[in-house]
């Protein structure tokens, strides 16, 4: 072997090796809770270390009977600077990354097999430069992780032995999946080129497939750990002992409400940040061939991010309903206590996401000249949006002074006081994800001709749809909403709920019967202006900032309690902070995420650089130094 | 009128009065699966 071989192996070695520290790190982190929970369970009981694992069923009911622990103070160690800031931060990090690098590769899959079924290579190079931005960010998300658990383990040390008591060896499987992540994904992605066509690419896309087995089994683990904490189930509700197995703790009211919440929600965040990767190289490119490359990539994440946003606001209606199902308490806090002012921040970063989504597509329409059909309806859907957006971020009420309260002649405004209740906000919600449909299906329209016999038939049904759909959605929001009682008022969003989706299956359903023998327009890719770019800057920032406000909310509503009703949480940090903490916190997290994009997509793009020669170097001087 | 006019204003009545019917359909449908009936003009019916 040549001495360059040598270093070669040597130089893949050490980067195998540091790939792999941060999964050890975490492995041997699981290894020390699995080991350490069991002798805290069996100490209090006055037997031998370990004898709860070893000494046969009763001394393992025992074990099991244990109630929650009952902390005091002095439980918590000081480590003069606030832990919960701590762990927050710590965990924010671990799920912005875990989401990212989670979701990159079900779409990368996707658009793969697509390459593989049409024969375009330019689907899978693309496919392939997706799964470079999520690897990159694969080895922060481990270190993020471990971090986590250490601080875990370090600032909440009994709170983490209950947690491991309930959940036991399953932190193990975790860390075993974990550590088969990574190999898959390091054989997925290193192994693009050497399994690219004919029977090869069907191993790599069954590896690919396994991969995201792997991946999503992960999601819903580490999922059960957040819902037990809100949610628990398994356990005696009066004392906290465990008292079910592992299956029954798992699957508690709240979990498969946020398995599809977060499935679908990091499947929107990683198209969205994939996304701002195109525009970024999009903006930096220098030939039109790059341009069209980094504009066609930065569609698909567009299309990836929005078609995972559409249904999203069902799975949180799913999860926030179950939540109220569980604890009336819980839900009231959540949606009209003081969090209820966060959702109306979370509708000013939901207005962003819509508006940017859909300026992204109307400046998209400008790739075709069949756009200029549609393009006078723009005015009209931005004026939906707008609208929308002014009335979805309209407080129910604010905190007067006396005189303002005289001059208004009570606690709500008489006009802008009906708009801040739940009827108009759900109005304006299902009205605005009908126009961004809408925007969706012109620009999928915008490149073709129809050519069916029966196109105003078609045309006809698809936009009485929409006229009905959006009828229905004012109806049922104003008539059950303020002109009937509060059952019926909360049983009608399930009308404006369908009303959506009659729209958008019906829509999807009727425009491929329609392109049946369509003809094709031609598609200038590479030609959309700058500012569109931007758009696709704003999605990922909107949608970070969301997932950091709506987890703290999610979080939050679990009050003083570590384990809700079960184990009280008396660390100094047993309160809902202020919410000016609270935003600063969440917008602190965003930046730093986005700081750590940034990195990323300069790591990403170092990667394809490459050094002139220094003896070419000396040529082009001498060259320009001769002209 | 012409008769393409005619044609294409039948075209749209039909398919309006076709999405009309699923809806209402759909809106009766859905409350009584609620627990929450409505009579024929959708106000509740208790």
């Amino acid at each position: 072997m040549s001495s360059q071989c040598k270093n070669e192996f040597c130089g893949s070695a050490m980067s195998a090796c540091r790939r792999l520290l941060p999964l050890l790190v975490i492995l041997l982190i699981a290894l020390y809770a699995v080991g350490h929970s069991p002798p805290i369970a069996a100490d209090s009981h006055g037997m031998e270390p370990g004898t709860a694992m070893m000494g046969g069923d009763e001394a393992a009911s025992e074990a099991e009977l244990e109630p929650a622990p009952r902390l005091n103070r002095g439980d918590y160690p000081d480590i003069g600077t606030s832990s919960r800031g701590i762990v927050w931060v710590f965990a924010q990090m671990h799920l912005f990354f875990g989401a990212l690098v989670l979701a990159v590769p079900i779409f990368v899959l996707v658009i793969e097999f697509i390459g593989f079924y049409t024969r375009d290579d330019r689907y899978d190079d693309m496919a392939h430069e997706f799964m470079k931005v999520s690897l990159t960010a694969y080895a922060i998300t481990a270190l993020f992780g471990g971090t986590l658990a250490l601080s875990l383990f370090l600032l909440y040390p009994d709170f983490m032995s209950y947690m491991m008591r309930a959940f036991g060896s399953q932190v193990l499987i975790y860390a075993l999946l974990f550590f088969l992540e990574s190999m898959l994904l390091y054989i997925y992605y290193y192994g693009w080129d050497a399994l690219r066509y004919g029977n090869r690419k069907w191993l790599h896309l069954t590896l690919g497939l396994l991969l995201n087995g792997v991946g999503t089994t992960l999601l819903v683990v580490a999922n059960s750990w957040s819902t037990f904490m809100m949610a628990p189930s398994g356990i005696d509700p009066a004392t906290g002992a465990i008292t079910g197995n592992l299956w029954e703790i798992m699957k508690g009211p709240l979990w498969n409400p946020l398995n599809l919440h977060r499935f679908l929600a990091n499947i929107a965040f990683g198209g969205a940040v994939v996304g701002a990767y195109a525009a970024f190289k999009f903006l930096a490119a220098k030939t039109a061939a790059e341009k069209a490359h980094y504009d066609w990539m930065g569609y698909t994440s567009n299309f990836v991010a929005i078609l995972a946003f559409l249904p999203l606001p069902f799975a949180g209606y799913w999860l926030m309903a179950e939540v109220y199902a569980y604890s009336q308490q819980m839900g009231i806090l959540a949606m009209g206590g003081i969090l209820a002012w966060l959702f109306v921040i979370q509708a000013v970063l939901i207005c962003t996401i819509l508006l940017a989504a859909n300026y992204y597509l109307w400046n998209g329409m400008a790739r075709t000249e069949g756009g200029e059909r549609y393009r006078w309806l723009v005015k009209y859907i931005a004026l939906v949006l707008i609208l929308g957006f002014l009335v979805w971020v309209t407080p129910h009420n604010v905190i007067y002074t006396g005189s303002e309260l005289a001059r208004l002649g009570g606690g709500h405004h008489a006009v802008l006081g009906p708009l801040g209740i739940m009827p108009a906000k759900n109005i304006a919600v299902f009205l605005m994800l009908v126009m961004t449909f809408l925007s969706f299906q012109l620009y999928r329209r915008a490149d073709r001709e129809i050519t069916v016999a029966w196109k105003d038939w078609g045309n006809a049904l698809m936009i009485a749809i929409y006229v009905v759909a959006c009828a229905n959605i004012v109806f049922a929001g104003v008539y059950y909403g303020y002109f009937t009682n509060t059952v019926y008022k909360v049983g009608s969003s399930v009308l404006q709920v369908m009303s959506t989706v009659v729209v958008i299956v019906s829509g999807v359903v009727i425009d491929t019967l329609m392109f049946k023998g369509a003809k094709k327009l031609p598609v200038y890719w590479g030609k959309v202006s700058n500012r569109s770019q931007y758009a696709l800057f704003a999605l990922p920032i909107a949608f970070t900032w969301l997932m950091a406000l709506m987890g703290y909310i999610r979080s939050s509503v679990r009050t003083h309690w570590h384990v809700y009703a079960v184990m009280k949480d008396n660390s100094p940090d047993n309160f809902i902070p202020e919410l000016a903490t609270v935003g600063n916190m969440v917008t602190g997290i965003t930046l730093l995420f986005l700081i750590f994009v940034l990195f990323i997509f300069w790591i990403a793009n170092l990667s394809g650089t490459r050094q002139v020669p220094p003896a070419t170097e000396g040529q082009a001087a001498t060259a320009g130094g001769a002209q | 009128m012409e008769s393409s006019v005619l044609n294409a204003l039948r075209k749209w009545i039909l398919a309006l009065v076709i999405a009309l019917a699923f809806f209402y359909g759909m809106d009766q449908i859905l409350m009584s699966a609620q627990g929450l009936p409505l009579d024929w003009s959708l106000s509740p019916k208790n």
